[in-house]
């Protein structure tokens, strides 16, 4: 694993002393932490330092916390595919002649597309065991109806009605796709 | 908020659907929970495949939209179905039961008195005509509750004591009936032979009435008995009309618990045939029951009929009910 460059412990020591970045550091730590949880702890400190480069280098104007967080999310998974990219590469698990190695094109990943598409398959498939609240509800949802609209939808007395209805069903359906969202 | 409130939100995540409070909300709280913030981690591949408008759409195709149920078609549903059919059944029984009540409590004589009617007929054959035809009385479940005395009915006069008196006073009915055709008293007679009479202990002969001749007596035999209707008036009050067969005395006395009241008629009109129709207005309340007697001759205290009975005469008793009575 290669080492955490200089830089970027600099970039940490300064997010540290800035009250704004504050967060980034809180989210750094964070990032560590859920990387280590299925990752070395090497790859999670690169993982997160990796992600908070991007951050710093592409994304500096982008301070509201809604905003940085979905987009740090959305590098770290970006990360953690190409990692796992580039371990399979290194054969690090099966080895591999580089003859046999598909060659890098412009177009998506077919591994990651063929990947997507078995797991929408598992999620159209359990989503239909669902319930009909449950359905209804992730219905609304992905016609784009916050959850304010969809309590007047379904006439739900309080919002917090409709959140707990929300909490259960996600939870049937993660069960109903045997705990987690990706095989 | 706390970790399980913003957990409450992670569903609106993947989806996007999170207004920009709860957005601020789950990320504040992914910060300081790292459990959450895994499951948030968790959650983007899953926002990942939504955020694709094709994944939508297929996902959209494999919900459909509940159809609104109308009303003609819930009423199609077998339970909506079986409901409606139970309470049309309900309906029939309690039309049923409501028409069967009121015309138990209904205090018109009807043409089962037809038998009562004063045919004439020798006294000793009179009490085997009477006995063939003679029905126990029904009485109904409301009427059993009071605390009267049931209704006596024509079924006393199977009684024999009473048999020779009954058969002299509806002789001496008979005399005075000066409307009534001879041809009529034929047909009488010849009801009386259908029914099995027995004159001089020899079988008669009974020749078999045609129906339409059969109905006329029995037609002409129901205007001989007094009919009696019973209305409340709004005032409070009771209104009884009887019509009574000529040549009769009519008695009409309200029974208040143990005491009788002998009522008097406001309006007495002649009606055809000799018959008369009298009208009498009394306070409904505490009114138990109204006995009605016809007897052939007046008699000098009408206030022992209670005790004495009709004494062969006609006798009914009906019971004012004020919230059955029609109006008028």
């Amino acid at each position: 694993m290669p080492a955490i460059p200089a830089y970027a412990r600099i970039l940490i020591k300064e997010i540290a002393t800035d009250p704004h970045d504050q967060t980034l550091a809180r989210l750094r730590e964070r990032i560590v932490a859920f990387a280590a949880s299925r990752y070395t702890r090497e790859a999670a400190e690169d993982l997160a330092q990796e992600v908070l480069v991007v951050l710093h280098e592409k994304y500096g104007e982008v301070t509201r916390l809604e905003e940085l967080f979905p987009l740090s999310l959305q590098i770290l998974r970006f990360k953690i595919v190409a990692m796992r990219r580039k371990a399979y590469r290194h054969g690090e698990h099966t080895q591999v002649s580089v003859d046999d190695l598909p060659l890098a094109g412009d177009g998506p990943d077919p591994e990651e597309m063929m990947a997507r598409q078995e797991t929408l398959e598992r999620l159209t498939a359990a989503i239909a065991t669902l319930g009909e609240r449950c359905r209804e509800i992730f219905r609304l949802k992905l016609q784009g109806l916050s959850f304010p609209e969809i309590q007047k939808q379904m006439r739900a007395e309080s919002l917090n009605t409709i959140y707990t209805w929300d909490h259960r069903c996600r939870k049937q359906l993660l069960s109903a796709m045997g705990g987690r969202w990706e095989k | 908020m706390n970790r399980p409130e913003a957990e409450k939100l992670l569903g609106g995540y993947a989806t996007g659907t999170l207004t920009e409070a709860e957005k601020a909300e789950l990320f504040s709280a992914a910060l300081d929970h790292q459990e959450l913030f895994d499951a948030l981690a968790d959650e983007e591949m899953l926002r990942e495949i939504l955020a694709d408008p094709g994944a939508r759409q297929r996902l959209l195709a494999a919900l459909p939209e509940p159809q609104r149920v109308s009303w003609w078609g819930w009423l199609r549903r077998p339970a909506a179905l079986g409901l409606a059919a139970s309470l049309a059944g309900a309906l029939v029984v309690g039309v049923a039961l409501w028409m069967y009540s009121s015309r138990a409590d209904r205090p018109v004589v009807e043409m089962a008195d037809v038998r009562t009617a004063p045919v004439p007929a020798p006294p000793e054959n009179r009490p085997q005509a009477k006995a063939v035809v003679q029905a126990p009385p029904k009485v109904s479940k409301r009427q059993e509750a009071k605390p009267i005395a049931p209704r006596e009915e024509k079924v006393e006069l199977a009684q024999p004591d009473q048999l020779a008196l009954r058969a002299r006073s509806e002789a001496s009915a008979e005399n005075r009936l000066t409307d009534q055709s001879a041809e009529v008293k034929q047909k009488a007679r010849e009801v009386r032979g259908v029914i099995g009479g027995v004159v001089g202990g020899v079988p008669a002969f009974t020749p078999a009435a045609p129906p339409t001749a059969l109905y006329r007596i029995a037609k002409e035999a129901a205007r001989a008995v007094p009919i009696a209707n019973l209305e409340r008036m709004d005032s409070g009050q009771a209104r009884l009309t009887v019509t009574s067969p000529a040549g009769g005395v009519l008695y009409v006395a309200a029974r208040k618990g143990s005491t009788v009241d002998l009522l008097t008629a406001q309006q007495s009109i002649a009606g055809p045939s000799g018959t008369t129709e009298a009208r009498y207005e009394f306070p409904l309340a505490g009114v138990d029951a109204v006995d009605l007697y016809v007897l052939p001759v007046a008699i000098s205290n009408p206030l022992t009929l209670p005790a004495n009975g009709s004494g062969g005469g006609y006798y009914r008793r009906v019971y004012p009910d004020e919230k059955t009575l029609p109006k008028p």
